[in-house]
This record gives structure tokens, C-alpha cells and sequence, in this order.
């Protein structure tokens, strides 16, 4: 298995083969399946790799520097860790090679592999290749599929190539590179607006936490010369150095290590979607399906998560100053995504605001010091929101060829997609979609928190933790559980339950925004995310158009008739094999992947090198408890709720002002248009002015007022010193023929008489610019 | 260390700034009718200029510190003047750039047909300068060459020029004589301050600690004259004036390498000659830079024009540059030079694509009237998105290593400004992705679309070879970096002798 670990370099270079491969040999590229096929192959056999590689990590096989293999599990250094607090576990591979980028000291770049990158490296593999095999078919037929493939390979490799990195540059630069992949991908269908919009939104407002992130390893670049991952003297988690930059103050009163880790975690907040940079993660669902399963489950969000947990040391340094914040942020988060999802009706936009909420549970308890519970989550959760995202791709995708939306989709493709995702136009598809909604239905279970399901294990253990150490935390988190039950239900009820909606669909109109605005207008709404057709969304949900529909409906029945025969009718059907395989791959890790932290074999936490929490029954039987609840106070309110799609929401019903508030995410997104985005075009404008007429005036000023100068000057000049000096020059040329003899005596006057002339005209500029 | 070693016998830093000297006299006694001649004889010294650069980047031996490939004789005796060439660590990857953008510079001008003697000679003469500043170790050749490079820009901008050129080329020309003029102030004030009455540099160097009053009086003419070439504000105005009204080729060598003599000049001269005055000013010249980098940022985002947007990013880019100065440490010196080889190979590479592939054959550069291009034109699409990618710091782009080494040594003097000046970062990301939307993914059905000629073999390879390296220092900036750290060694020492 040794051999697995030696190999483990080619992990994050095999999808990067395939993207380059699609990118830089046309004939691949300009062949769809072949190209897919490739990027299938490499990831599948990056997954071979990295589950060998977690099989030679878990068994506690080390690589030293000098290529002996030896066991950790026989060093008693892997037995000092198991006290309650955290210890950072020593590697199992190091490979370095100098790369020298900053000049004064040498740098080095390298891989790092330890239990936490071994286990993420399988989770991200093994999701990415569901996700690449489920594109083959849900992309099929795309006149981009080559490239889609060369980007979510490139996205994949990003991701790898992070969890890897045996520096924070190394890894800041893998993360950039996603950043900009997730932008590409987003923005895929940048023939649509919104999407083209979505992907710039991501893309900056990440950015804004990469650079408090860049601040922040300046900052400790600065204070301790280095980058590199590992406890010894001269690396980041050498704890003696970690205790003196805790132990000295920086000039806002804070000790330096928790202000650097609050800067880097500015990274995760940022990647990870916490609030107040969550805007960009609900709208990042503009892009196709796989990407949102992609960026939600294997590799931003994981990466922001994972960020903490890489640099989990610093973090702990100051004795848990950094980690309340980070506590407080991850609950808020938690439970603020969570009362938005409840009011969403878009089936993805669900899940993104699920998405945000169970980060927001990761962060917590990596902030409250449950290290192992919150990477055990951050794997389960990938796997069954990988899942969803991929069965509600499925249902889009058959959503899209029911006559109803087909028949929308001539007039406006955004509206049909629209349409299609809404899940008011949904019902009823458990008897059509008999795999997607078994698979869907164990994910939606899992994200529920429902024994023996893998999502139960991991926030049991989160629960667990916030009982024993921060009980306020506990308290939020299990609010947001009993959300989180109650808007699953809610969504699955309405997607796969009762009765077929969609022939009679609630349709979405699409107006384009008027073009020729000014620029500054148009940066801001680069910026803003309010999109034309939820607005109109919103009125939909009200008052419907019903002399619109009325030929939809008469076109939808007529096709009613012939569904049950035809499988080409007004119902949705299954989908093709490469669309249902990786949904059952991943319900399968949905289901069991809680197996590898159960309560008596800690087997996550032996290879994270951390001590096991003890189970608690009470915790589990609690939250048991408010997952059922949460789904019988779903299954009450919904069971009946929409006989037609036009239904109005029995919670926007009894609560209209709460609802719409939810729906619109605490208008946070015109929040910051108003506010940030305002104001950075406003002072953009401003300077521009100032530059334009203020400075630019101020030169013409004095160009005029040079030439008043150099008129007077001709005049005194014409007048006097010319007149005057000219006779003087005939009698001086005599001199002159004379001076000629010595050479240097000419040169001298040449270059005297030149720099003479220059400082005056420098000093008459100097004078013009006071 | 070095690759290659050359004959001592070749006078290889004269040959190099000749090569643009004598295809001057051959285009003059070409006819002007054989417009290919010309065109074959400009490029074909252009690229011999790079080739004889790219010879001394490898025969460099990075072992060894000081000046090499030293050629000296004496001129003037009697005033100390000397013809002195000599290269080390900082000005090898300037020579490498101006010769990169040079050749596609050359590369980009085929499509040059009114005046096309006039235009070669002085593109010819204006990179001759500009090889000649690099090259020069005595403050007299150094300024002779400077000036030899600033001035055919007026007539490069004001004949072949397009939106308002005279505008543009007199604001350009009154700034940058202006600038020459306190430049030399205070060179005169080293010569005659040191009283060694010499304009030998290196020796000037190895004897900084006269007058301290004095230094501090000269120094700021000194720096702001050059500066004011650098394009730092409030004395960039000229800048993205100049670079919309040249010609394709003049901005790319203007914004590419012409910005480059100013910063340059900053480092080996005011910095190195006149540090007691250097200590005494940074700081608050490092507080003017903060403008020039979040002010131009802000300031390109709300441009229309994509010239002027690519302008002021130079604005801001080169602020960058500025403000590593003004940090004055080994690190911060070390990105200063970085950034201006990387932006000026994104900036020559940016203008390739705007002015020479896009406006040449849509006549426009508004970015609301440019959507849809990336179908057209997706090859110009993907180079313009490198360029801009490296402009914003992406790493696996040479930007990335100038901005990120830059950021670690300005932190180290002034955290503060650090942190204040990120915020150009995002900034910059937003207006390039909307500049990219704009210009090639907006679905805008436009006239000025319909019926573009194809992109010419010129185009290609000139925008391959600038995005080819861009890539290459972005994943391997160690063969940069080496022998810059080297090279400002000597310069950031001498900052810290004196209490810096």
C-alpha cells in the first residue's frame, strides 16, 4: 500500500492531464464523448489512487525523507495525541522541491499527505467522478461538452492539488485557481445574463475573502519567514513560535496569531459561503447542474471548510479567542440559511441555502474544537448533497422534456429552465422516477439527520460536542436541524408526492433588462443579483396570468393522454444510466459512509490522529427526536397544500411579510447593492471626475500659463537680451575662434549653457506645480 | 550559474542597443514604396535585439554578483563622463522585456502604410533609448538615452496617433520633459553633492554619505522627475491619455516598457545615489503610490473606452510597482522589478489584443458596443482573458509572484498600506471580468461585428509569445526572480546602512 502513498503525487495531475489533453488537442475536443470519456478514465483511476492512498494512511504506513517506509502506528508519537485537546499529527508523506519565488530565503513546494488530506483526497474523487460520469449525460448533446469537461477536470485537479499543498502559498494558489474555475463554470451559459452575472458575483465576492486571506499570510510570512505545513522549528505549527506570536500584541490590541487566523479565516468565509459573504453560493446554481454539485459538495465549500482544519494550529494558538468567532459565525450561518430555505422554491435554490446551513454547522464545530466531527460532516455531507444536487439535476432534466416546458422553452430557454426547476410545477414523480426518487429520498434523509443514515452520525457528533462545550451553540444548531428536516420535507413532499403539476405549469416570463445603460450602471449590475425573472417569480407566485396558460394547459393535457403509453408524454420520465448510476453510487456512500466514525471504532479520528468523543445517547435521541418533528410538521402543512401549481404557500398564507423576507434572503443581496456596490461606483465615479476635470484642468492650467510665460519672456527676450547680445556675439565669435582651441572649455559652455536652460525650465515647473 | 558563456571580446550591451541603431540608416535609404522591406527589416532587427538579450539572460552568471558584460571607455574625461555599460540582476530582465516587446511590438505594426519610413526610424529610435537606459552605468549616458527614448514618442502618438493624438501627445511630451527636467536637477545635484565629479554610477554608489541635508533637499526632484514617467500620482495624468492616442505598437512599448525606464531609473539612481534622501521621503511617497493603485483600479472600472480602461489599470499596476519602491526592502525591491517585467509583458499583451486585433477591425474599443466578439474572434478572446488573468494576480500567471512578493515586502515596512492597497485586488478582478463580458460574451448584435477579416500570421505569433511567457514566469519564476533578488541586493543594502 506503500506504493499507493509514493504515488499519491499523480493524484491531482491526472484530471489536470485531462484538461489539458481536451484543451490542446483539437480532435479530443471537438469530440464530446471521447473527451469524456477521458476525463472519466483519469478521475476514476485518481480515485483508485486516493482510496489506496487512504488505505496506506489509515493503516499508519509514514514515507520519511529518505524513502524508508515505516509504521506510525508503532511510534509513540502517535499515542501522545489521544487527550481531549487537539494535536496536530505528524505526516505520512512530505515530498518537497525548492521553488525559490520571493528571492531572500529559498521557498519550497512540495505535497503534504496526513490523515485529513488522505480522506479528503477520497471524498473529492470519488464525488468528482459521479459527478463527471453524471455529466456525460446530463451534458450530452451540449455543442461545449469538451470544454465543460476540461473545466470540471481543471476544477477537480484545483481541489486536489490544495488539499495536498504542503504551504498555505501553494495551497492559496490552488485555491485561486478554483476561484477561477468556479467562475467559468458558473458562468457556462453566458449566453444567459444571469448567469454570466451569478459567476462575476462569485468570483468577486470570494475574492473579497481571498484577500483578507492573502493579508492574512503576508502577514504571517512576515512574522515567521514561512509557509510550509508541519511542527518543526522553521514550519507554521511549531508551537513554541505559535506561543510567542500569541503572546505578543499587534497594534490593535490583539494578540498577532488571532489576528492572522481571523484573516485567514476570512478565506472560508468567503469559499465556504458564511455570512455576510453567503451571497454568492444561491445564485452560483446558474450554472449547469454537475457544477453545482461540484462547487456544494467536492470542492469550494469543502475548501473553505477544510481550510481551518489545515491550519487547525493556528487557529488554537491563542486559546480560543480566533474560534469564537469562528463559532458564532458557523451557528449564525446555520441557522440563518436555514429559515431561508424554508421560503425558496426553486429545487436547487433549496438545497444552496441547505448547503450554506450545513456549513455553517461545520464551522461551528470546528470552532468549538470539534475538529473531528466537523471534517466528518464536511465528508458525509459532500457525498449526500452531491447526491441531491445530482437528483435534482435529474428531475430538471426531466422536467425540461415534458411538453409544457418544451413548449416555453421555444419562446425563452431561461424561462423553461426557470420552469422546470420550480418545484410548485413538480408532484407525483416517485412513480416515474422510481431511482432517482429512492436515491433522493436517502439523501434528503441523510441531510435530515435520520439513523442509521451517514448524516445522523456526523451532526450527532456536532451536537454532541455543543452539548459538552458551548450549550447556546447546541441550541441553534438544533433549530436549524428542525429546519432542515422541515424544508426537506417539504421539497421532497412537493417534488416526488401527490399529484403531477406540471402540465398546468406556473411559468416564468423572461424580460431582458434594457440595454444602452451608462457604464456605471452596467458595473452595478455586474454586481447585483436581484435577476429579472425571479422578480417576476415573485409576482407569479401571486397572481398567475391564466389567459398565458391557457394554451399551455390545453397543450399539456392534450399530451396527458397519450403519457401512460408513449414515455414521450405531459410526465417526466427516468433518465439515462450515466445519469442514474452516479446517484446510486453516491446514495450508497449516503447511507454508509456514517461508518467511518461510528460510535466504538472512531476509525476517522484514529487516522485524523485525534481522540474519539464518547457517544451520547441523550444527544441522539434529542435530535432524533426534532428531525421527526420537523418532518411531520412538513408532511402536515404540505400534504395537501398544492392541489395545482398556482397554489399559494400555506406559509406565505399565514405569514406574507415573513415569507416574502425569507424569500428574498433578508434582501441581503440589495443590501449590499445599495450600499457596497453604490459606493464603489459612486467613489469610481468621483475620481474619475477628479481625474478628468480637477487634474487634467490643473495641467492645461499650466501648459496655458507657460505659454503666457514663454510669450513674455519672447518679448523681454526679442527686446532686450536679443538686440543687445547680438552685437555682443559678433564681437564674441573672435572669442569664440579662440576659446575653440581647448576643447574642454567648449564642451563645458555647451553643456553648462544645456543644464542652464533645463533648470530653469524645471524651476519654472516646480514653481507651477506649488 | 549561466547557461551560455560568451567571447569577453564581444561588445555584446553595445550590439544591443546598435541593433536598433542601424536598421535606422538602412529603412532611410529604403524607398518608402517597398513598404515590406521596411516591415521585414524593423521586425528582423527586432527579433536580433531579443535573440542578443536573450544571449545575455543566459550568459548571465547569477553566481556572481556586480555588474557584467562591462564595456567602458572614456568620453568626457574632463567632466567624468564616460560610454560605461554594465548589467546585473535588475536590468537583464528589462532588456528581456523590452526585446519580448519590441518584436511583437514589430510584430503589430505590419499594418502600419501612411509615413511608414518616419514611423520605423523612430519606433526603431525610441527602443534604441530605451535598451540604452537599461544598459548605461554612467548618469550622463543614462539620461541621453533617456531622452533619446522619451522624445519620438510626440511625434509617434501625434502622426500615427488616433483619438485626439495632439491632445495626447502634447499633455504626454509637456509631463515627461517636465519630468527630465527635475530628473536632472537632481542628477546634477549627485554629481555635484558627492564631490567626486563623476557620473560614474557604480562608483557614485560605493560613496552615498555626503550631506544628508543635502540629499534630502535633491532627492525629491530626482525621484518625482522620474516618477512622473512611472506614471505615479498626480502626475500619471498624461498616461492613459498617451496610451489611447498611440498607435497599437507605441502603446505597447509606452505602457510595456516606456513606464519601466521611469521606475527604473527611481530604483538605480534616486534610491541607490541618494539614499539619506530616500529615507527621509519614502514614506510619504509610498502614501502618494496608495492612490496611484486603488484609485486607478477604481477609476478603469468605470471606463467605457477599453483603452482608457487598460490605462489606468497601468495606472494601478504600475502604483504597485511604486509602492515596492517606497517599501524599499530586499523583497519589496525584489516584486518591484518582478511586476514591471510581468506588467509589462500583460500590458504589451493587452494592447495587442485591444488596439491592434479588436479596434483595427471593429473601429470601435466602447465595450458596450463590442458583445459577441469571443465568437468571432474567440483566439483574441482567450489571450485578452490571460492578459487580464495576470492582471489580476491569478497564480500560474507571472502577476501573481510580482503582486504576491510585492504585498510580503511592503508589509514589512508599512502594513497599513498593505492592507489598503489589496482592495485594488477585487477591484481589478471586477473590471477585467467585466471588460472580458463585455467585450466578448454580451450578446449585443453589433454592425461593427459583421465581416472581420481574419486575424494575420503577425498577430498570432506576437500575442503566443507574450501569453507564453506570462505562463512560463507564472509557473517557474524562479529563473526570475534569482537573479533579480541579486540584483537590488546591493540597493536594499544600501537603504539599510543608512537606518532604513
Amino acid at each position: 500500500m506503500a506504493f499507493f502513498l509514493q504515488l499519491a503525487w499523480l493524484i491531482p495531475l491526472l484530471p489536470l492531464t485531462a484538461c489539458v489533453l481536451i484543451t490542446f488537442v483539437p480532435p479530443l475536443r471537438r469530440n464530446a464523448p471521447a473527451s469524456g470519456w477521458l476525463a472519466i478514465g483519469l478521475m476514476l483511476l485518481a480515485s483508485v489512487i486516493a482510496l489506496g492512498t487512504l488505505a496506506a494512511v489509515g493503516s499508519g504506513l509514514q514515507i520519511t525523507a529518505d524513502g524508508q517506509v515505516t509504521n506510525l502506528h508503532s511510534d509513540t508519537a502517535h499515542d501522545a495525541g489521544h487527550g481531549e485537546a487537539f494535536h496536530f499529527p505528524p505526516a505520512n508523506l512530505i515530498q518537497r522541491i525548492d521553488w525559490a519565488p520571493t528571492g531572500a530565503s529559498t521557498f519550497q513546494m512540495g505535497i503534504y499527505i496526513d490523515g485529513l488530506t488522505a480522506v479528503l483526497l477520497a471524498m473529492v474523487t470519488i464525488t468528482s467522478t459521479c459527478i463527471h460520469l453524471f455529466s456525460f449525460g446530463y451534458m450530452a448533446g451540449h455543442p461545449r461538452q469538451a470544454r465543460f469537461f476540461s473545466f470540471i477536470a481543471l476544477f477537480t485537479a484545483a481541489m486536489l492539488l490544495m488539499s495536498m499543498a504542503d504551504n498555505l502559498l501553494l495551497f492559496f494558489m490552488a485555491w485561486e485557481v478554483m476561484g477561477l474555475c468556479s467562475y467559468l463554470l458558473i458562468g457556462f451559459l453566458f449566453t444567459r445574463p444571469t448567469a454570466y452575472r451569478a459567476a462575476v458575483k462569485a468570483f468577486i465576492v470570494t475574492r473579497i475573502g481571498d484577500v483578507l486571506m492573502l493579508i492574512g499570510m503576508v502577514y504571517l510570512y512576515t512574522r515567521t519567514g514561512t509557509l510550509a505545513f508541519g511542527t518543526q522549528a522553521g514550519e507554521l505549527f511549531d508551537t513554541a513560535m505559535l506561543a510567542e506570536l500569541a503572546a505578543t500584541q499587534n497594534m490593535l490590541g490583539m494578540s498577532h496569531i488571532t489576528a492572522i487566523a481571523l484573516l485567514i479565516f476570512a478565506g472560508t468565509i468567503g469559499k465556504a459561503a458564511q455570512f455576510p459573504l453567503h451571497v454568492w453560493l444561491p445564485d452560483a446554481m446558474e450554472g449547469p447542474t454537475p457544477v453545482s454539485a461540484l462547487i456544494h459538495a467536492a470542492t469550494m465549500v469543502a475548501a473553505g471548510v477544510f481550510l481551518v482544519a489545515r491550519v487547525y494550529p493556528i487557529f488554537t494558538a491563542d486559546g480560543g479567542a480566533a474560534l469564537q468567532v469562528v463559532t458564532w459565525i458557523g451557528a449564525f450561518t446555520a441557522l440563518f440559511a436555514a429559515t431561508i430555505a424554508v421560503a425558496q422554491y426553486d429545487i436547487k435554490r433549496i438545497l444552496a441555502y441547505s448547503t450554506l446551513s450545513q456549513l455553517g454547522f461545520m464551522v461551528a464545530a470546528l470552532g468549538i474544537g470539534g475538529f473531528v466531527a466537523g471534517f466528518f460532516h464536511l465528508i458525509t455531507h459532500a457525498f449526500f448533497k452531491a447526491l441531491l444536487f445530482l437528483g435534482s439535476g435529474s428531475v430538471i432534466h426531466a422536467m425540461e422534456h415534458t411538453p409544457a416546458i418544451e413548449h416555453i422553452h421555444h419562446h425563452n430557454e431561461y424561462a423553461a429552465q426557470q420552469t422546470a426547476q420550480d418545484i410548485r410545477n413538480m408532484g407525483g414523480l416517485r412513480h416515474v422516477m422510481p431511482y432517482t426518487f429512492i436515491t433522493y429520498l436517502l439523501g434528503a434523509l441523510a441531510l435530515m439527520g435520520i439513523p442509521p443514515l451517514a448524516g445522523f452520525w456526523s451532526k450527532d457528533e456536532i451536537l454532541a460536542d455543543g452539548w459538552k462545550y458551548n450549550f447556546p451553540v447546541y441550541i441553534i444548531l438544533s433549530l436549524a436541524s428542525l429546519l432542515t428536516a422541515f424544508y426537506m420535507t417539504r421539497q421532497v413532499w412537493l417534488v416526488f408526492f401527490g399529484e403531477f403539476r406540471g402540465a398546468n405549469p406556473l411559468a416564468y416570463r423572461y424580460t431582458p433588462k434594457p440595454s444602452g445603460t451608462p457604464a456605471v450602471a452596467q458595473s452595478v449590475a455586474v454586481e447585483q443579483d436581484e435577476q429579472p425573472a425571479q422578480i417576476i417569480h415573485a409576482e407569479h407566485a401571486h397572481q398567475p396570468d391564466p389567459i398565458t396558460y391557457d394554451e399551455h394547459s390545453a397543450h399539456g393535457h392534450g399530451a396527458h393522454e397519450h403519457a401512460d403509453h408513449s414515455g414521450h408524454g405531459a410526465l417526466p420520465h427516468e433518465n439515462g444510466w450515466h445519469i442514474v448510476a452516479p446517484l446510486v453510487v453516491l446514495a450508497f456512500f449516503a447511507v454508509f459512509a456514517g461508518a467511518l466514525n461510528l460510535p466504538g471504532s472512531h476509525w476517522l479520528a484514529d487516522v485524523l490522529g485525534q481522540a474519539a468523543i464518547d457517544f451520547n445517547i441523550l444527544v441522539a435521541l434529542i435530535s432524533t427526536g426534532i428531525a421527526g418533528l420537523g418532518i411531520a410538521a412538513g408532511w402536515n402543512l404540505y400534504r395537501t397544500a398544492y392541489p395545482t401549481a398556482h397554489s399559494s404557500d400555506p406559509l406565505a398564507s399565514a405569514q406574507p411579510g415573513l415569507f416574502d423576507l425569507l424569500h428574498h434572503a433578508y434582501y441581503f443581496d440589495r443590501l449590499y447593492r445599495l450600499t457596497v456596490v453604490t459606493a464603489t461606483n459612486v467613489a469610481a465615479a468621483l475620481w474619475d471626475w477628479f481625474d478628468t476635470m480637477i487634474l487634467a484642468r490643473i495641467v492645461t492650467g499650466i501648459g496655458a500659463m507657460t505659454r503666457i510665460i514663454g510669450r513674455v519672456n519672447f518679448i523681454a527676450d526679442d527686446a532686450v537680451l536679443n538686440d543687445g547680445p547680438d552685437a555682443v556675439a559678433q564681437g564674441s565669435v573672435q572669442v569664440g575662434e579662440q576659446v575653440r582651441q581647448t576643447e574642454t572649455g567648449k564642451a563645458q559652455d555647451y553643456i553648462a549653457l544645456l543644464f542652464g536652460a533645463v533648470v530653469l525650465l524645471a524651476l519654472a515647473f516646480l514653481y507651477g506645480f506649488r | 550559474m549561466n547557461m551560455l558563456t560568451l567571447p569577453p571580446t564581444i561588445p555584446i550591451l553595445s550590439l544591443i542597443w546598435l541593433s536598433m541603431v542601424l536598421p535606422v540608416a538602412l529603412i532611410a535609404v529604403v524607398p518608402a514604396s517597398r513598404a515590406t522591406l521596411i516591415r521585414v527589416i524593423g521586425t528582423g532587427f527586432a527579433l536580433l535585439s531579443l535573440v542578443l538579450s536573450v544571449l545575455v539572460f543566459l550568459a548571465y552568471d547569477q553566481g556572481q554578483s556586480g555588474f557584467q558584460f562591462v564595456e567602458q571607455l572614456a568620453w568626457i574625461p574632463q567632466l567624468g563622463i564616460a560610454y560605461y555599460l554594465g548589467v546585473d540582476g535588475i536590468t537583464v530582465p528589462l532588456l528581456l522585456l523590452n526585446g519580448l516587446v519590441i518584436f511583437t511590438g514589430a510584430l503589430m505594426s505590419w499594418n502600419i502604410a501612411q509615413r511608414i519610413k518616419e514611423y520605423w526610424i523612430l519606433l526603431l529610435l525610441l527602443t534604441a533609448g530605451v535598451y540604452g537606459v537599461f544598459v548605461a552605468l554612467d548618469l550622463f549616458l543614462l539620461f541621453v538615452f533617456y531622452e533619446l527614448a522619451v522624445l519620438p514618442m510626440y511625434l509617434l502618438i501625434g502622426v500615427w496617433g488616433s483619438t485626439r493624438r495632439e491632445y495626447g501627445a502634447m499633455k504626454l511630451t509637456l509631463f515627461l520633459m517636465a519630468g527630465s527636467a527635475l530628473a536632472l536637477i537632481g542628477m546634477l545635484a549627485i554629481y555635484f553633492g558627492s564631490g567626486l565629479r563623476t557620473f560614474d554610477i557604480p562608483r557614485l554608489a560605493a560613496n552615498v554619505n555626503f550631506e544628508q541635508q543635502y540629499q534630502v533637499l535633491f532627492f525629491l526632484p530626482l525621484f518625482i522627475g522620474f516618477a512622473v514617467l512611472a506614471g505615479m500620482f498626480p502626475f500619471h495624468t498624461w498616461s492613459p491619455t498617451g496610451h489611447v492616442a498611440a498607435p497599437t505598437a507605441v502603446s505597447m512599448l509606452h505602457a510595456g516598457v516606456l513606464m519601466k525606464l521611469g521606475a527604473y531609473a527611481c530604483l538605480r539612481i534616486a534610491l541607490w545615489l541618494m539614499p539619506h534622501g530616500a529615507a527621509e521621503w519614502l514614506p510619504a511617497i509610498a502614501i502618494l503610490t496608495i492612490f496611484n493603485v486603488v484609485y486607478g483600479a477604481t477609476i478603469a472600472m468605470v471606463q467605457r473606452d477599453a483603452k482608457f480602461m487598460i490605462g489606468y489599470s497601468s495606472v494601478s499596476h504600475m502604483g504597485l510597482v511604486m509602492m515596492a519602491l517606497a517599501a524599499g526592502t530586499q523583497i519589496a525591491l525584489t516584486g518591484a522589478v518582478l511586476q514591471m517585467f510581468a506588467h509589462g509583458i500583460m500590458t504589451a499583451l493587452f494592447f495587442s489584443v485591444v488596439g491592434r486585433m479588436v479596434y483595427e477591425r471593429t473601429h470601435t474599443r466602447q465595450l458596450g458596443e463590442l458583445g459577441g466578439l469571443g465568437r468571432v474572434m474567440p483566439f483574441a478572446a482567450v489571450m485578452f482573458i490571460i492578459a487580464g488573468l495576470s492582471g489580476m494576480g491569478m497564480p500560474g500567471l507571472a502577476g501573481f509572484w510580482a503582486e504576491f512578493t510585492i504585498f510580503i515586502g511592503v508589509w514589512e515596512r508599512y502594513p497599513l498600506l498593505a492592507i489598503i492597497a489589496v482592495i485594488s485586488i477585487p477591484v481589478t478582478a471586477a473590471y477585467v471580468l467585466h471588460a472580458i463580458y463585455r467585450v466578448f460574451y454580451a450578446d449585443v448584435d453589433s454592425p461593427h461585428l459583421h465581416d472581420l477579416p481574419p486575424l494575420t500570421w503577425q498577430e498570432i505569433t506576437g500575442a503566443l509569445i507574450l501569453a507564453a511567457v506570462l505562463i512560463g514566469v507564472g509557473f517557474a519564476p524562479g529563473i526570475l526572480t534569482d537573479m533579480i533578488a541579486a540584483g537590488v541586493r546591493p540597493i536594499a543594502q544600501q537603504l539599510q546602512g543608512v537606518g532604513w
